[in-house]
C-alpha cells in the first residue's frame, strides 16, 4: 500500500502546487500591464541575462555543431550523399537543437540566479518591506525579468543556431570536403517559413517557461537559507522538464497547424 | 490610532494569535512584549496589511483594514514607518538608495534634492555621511538599525511607527542609543509607536504601557505598577529573570 500512497500524495502535491503556479502566472502577466513601468531595471536583467548567458551558448552551439556535422557526414559519405549535409544541419539545430540547448542552458544559469535572488529577498523580508514601502514586488522583480526573458532567449537561440550552423560548416569544409557553396545552398534551402517559424516560437514559449517557473519558486521560497537552496534547484529541474515537455508540444501543435510550410 | 478587536490568525493549521484584542490611543507608545515565537512579528505584519486575520477587526485610525481594497490599504501604508526585525534592509542597494528608497519610488523629487534629504535623515538617525555609498552588509548590526530607521522616517511622515525587536543582537550601549532615538522619535514627531521586543529592560526604557503576549494570547495590557503586582503565573515566570531591572525602575521613579 505504502508506494501507492505515495503516489497519490505526490499527485495531490503536483496539483497543488500547478494551480498555484497557474494563478502566480497570471497575475505575472497582469503585471506587465499598467504603470509603473521599471525600464531601467528591464534592461539591467536584459543585459544580466543576455551578456551573461552569451559565452555559454556560443560555447554550446559550437561544439554541437561540429559534433553532429563530424557525425553526420561520415554517415552521408556512406550513401554518397555528403552533399545534403547542409539541409541536415538547418532542420536538426534550428528546429530542435538550439532551442532546446539554449533552454536549458539559460534555465540552468539564469532561473537559478531568478530563484536564489528573489527567495533571499523573501527570507530576509525584503519583500514585505517593498509591499510595507508601497511598491508590488511581482511587478518590480518578477515583470523585468520576464520581459527580459522573452526578448533575450529567442536572441540568444538565433546566436547558438548560427554558431551550430557555423560550426558545422567548419567541419564540411576541413574535414569532410564538400565545398562551401554545397553547405551553405543546402542550409538556405531549409530556410523555409515553417522552420524559421518553429525555431523562433520555441525560444518564446521557454523564456515564458523559465521566467514562471523561476519567479515562482523565488517568491514562493520558505524556510531560510536551506529552503532558498531547495527552491534554487527545484526551480532549475523543473524549468528544465518543462522546457523538454513543451519542445515536444510546441513542435505537435506548430505540425499540425503549419503542415504546408515545411 | 490602533485597535485588534478579537483578532485570530493562523499560518496554515498553526494558530499564531487567538482572540486577540487592544487599544493604543493616538500619539501613545506601547512595547509589546513576549517570548520569541509568541506572535510579536505577526502583530505587525497584521498591521500593515502583510497578512489578513482569519477573524476579528483591525482598526488604524478609522480605517477597518480587514476588507478594505488594496488601494485604500496603499494609502494607509503611506502612514505608518515599519523597521523590520533585522533591519530587512534592500542588500543590493547603498544605504543612500535605502534610506531614499520611498522617495525614488514615489516621488518626482530631483537626484540631488533626494541626496539632500537622506544626508539630513542620515544625521537625524546619527550616522555619518560618509557611509551614503555603502553597502548594508558592510555596515556594523546598530548602523543597520540606524539605516531602517531612517528608511522607515524619509517615507511618508509616518503617525505610525512599528518597531520589531530594533535592539536584538546589539550590545547595550548600541542598544540605549537605539532606544533614545525611538524616545526622540515618539516624543518629537508625536506618533504612535508599538515597540516589539523581548527584552523587558529595553521595554522600560521605552514606554509605561506594556503588553506581554503568551502563545497567541494576551496576558496582560497595563503600565508597569500592575505588571509589578500581576499574579498570573505566566507572567511571574516572564518576569522572573528580570526582577533587578523592575525593581530599578521603580526606585527611580519615586527619587
Ligand atoms: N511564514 C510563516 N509560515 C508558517 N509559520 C510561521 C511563519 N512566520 C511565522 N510563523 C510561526 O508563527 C509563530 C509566531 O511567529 P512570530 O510572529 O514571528 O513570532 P515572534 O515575532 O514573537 O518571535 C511562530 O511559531 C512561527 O514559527
Ligand atoms: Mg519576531
Amino acid at each position: 500500500m505504502k508506494p501507492v500512497q505515495f503516489l497519490i500524495e505526490w499527485f495531490k502535491h503536483f496539483a497543488y502546487e500547478s494551480q498555484r503556479l497557474f494563478i502566480f502566472s497570471g497575475r505575472m502577466v497582469a503585471s506587465l500591464y499598467g504603470r509603473p513601468f521599471y525600464v531601467s531595471e528591464t534592461f539591467e536583467q536584459m543585459y544580466l541575462i543576455g551578456v551573461g548567458s552569451l559565452f555559454l551558448v556560443v560555447l554550446t552551439g559550437i561544439s554541437a555543431g561540429q559534433g553532429m556535422a563530424l557525425q553526420f557526414s561520415n554517415e552521408l559519405a556512406d550513401f554518397g550523399s555528403k552533399n545534403y549535409l547542409g539541409r541536415i544541419m538547418a532542420i536538426a539545430i534550428i528546429r530542435e537543437l538550439g532551442p532546446v540547448l539554449t533552454g536549458v542552458m539559460v534555465a540552468a544559469r539564469v532561473a537559478s540566479g531568478i530563484t536564489a535572488e528573489i527567495g533571499s529577498m523573501k527570507s530576509s523580508k525584503q519583500l514585505d518591506a517593498m509591499v510595507a514601502f508601497g511598491i508590488d514586488p511581482i511587478k518590480k522583480l518578477a515583470a523585468p525579468r520576464l520581459i527580459a526573458l522573452i526578448v533575450m532567449v529567442p536572441v540568444l537561440t538565433i546566436v547558438c543556431d548560427v554558431i551550430a550552423i557555423v560550426g558545422g560548416w567548419m567541419i564540411a569544409i576541413f574535414i569532410s570536403h564538400i565545398t562551401s557553396l554545397t553547405y551553405w545552398t543546402a542550409v538556405i534551402d531549409r530556410l523555409n517559413f515553417g522552420n524559421l517559424f518553429i525555431g523562433i516560437a520555441k525560444p518564446f514559449v521557454f523564456a515564458f517557461v523559465i521566467g514562471f517557473i523561476s519567479c515562482y519558486k523565488g517568491f514562493t521560497a520558505e524556510g531560510g537559507t536551506k529552503g532558498v537552496g531547495r527552491a534554487t534547484t527545484e526551480s532549475v529541474v523543473i524549468a528544465s522538464i518543462t522546457i523538454l515537455i513543451a519542445n515536444f508540444i510546441v513542435t505537435k501543435v506548430v505540425y499540425s497547424f503549419l503542415r504546408g510550410y515545411f | 490610532m490602533i485597535e485588534f478587536r478579537n483578532v485570530s490568525f493562523s499560518y496554515g493549521d498553526k494558530p499564531v494569535l487567538e482572540n486577540l484584542s487592544f487599544r493604543i490611543p493616538t500619539g501613545e507608545a506601547r512595547v509589546i512584549m513576549g517570548q520569541s515565537g509568541s506572535g510579536k512579528s505577526t502583530i505587525l505584519r497584521l498591521i500593515l496589511g502583510l497578512a489578513k486575520p482569519d477573524e476579528g477587526d483591525i482598526l488604524i485610525e478609522d480605517t477597518n483594514i480587514c476588507g478594505v481594497r488594496p488601494r485604500v490599504l496603499r494609502e494607509i501604508r503611506k502612514r505608518i514607518g515599519m523597521v523590520f526585525q533585522d533591519g530587512a534592509l534592500f542588500d543590493s542597494m547603498t544605504v543612500g538608495e535605502n534610506i531614499g528608497y520611498y522617495l525614488l519610488e514615489h516621488s518626482k523629487m530631483r537626484f540631488d534634492e533626494i541626496g539632500e534629504k537622506v544626508r539630513e535623515m542620515l544625521g537625524f538617525v546619527g550616522l555619518s555621511e560618509d557611509i551614503i555609498d555603502k553597502l548594508p552588509d558592510e555596515l556594523s548590526g546598530g548602523m543597520q538599525r540606524r539605516v531602517a530607521i531612517g528608511r522607515a522616517l524619509l517615507s511618508t511622515d509616518p503617525k505610525i511607527m512599528l518597531y520589531d525587536e530594533p535592539t536584538t543582537g546589539l550590545d547595550p550601549s548600541m542598544a540605549s542609543n537605539i532606544l533614545s532615538l525611538i524616545n526622540r522619535l515618539t516624543e518629537f514627531k508625536k506618533v504612535t509607536s508599538i515597540i516589539v521586543t523581548h527584552q523587558i529592560a529595553d521595554a522600560f526604557e521605552i514606554s509605561k504601557k506594556f503588553i506581554v503576549i503568551d502563545s497567541g494570547k494576551s496576558i496582560f495590557d497595563g503600565d508597569i505598577t500592575q505588571l509589578r503586582q500581576a499574579d498570573d503565573s505566566r507572567i511571574v515566570e516572564f518576569l522572573k529573570p528580570f526582577r533587578d531591572s523592575i525593581a530599578n525602575v521603580q526606585k527611580n521613579e519615586f527619587i
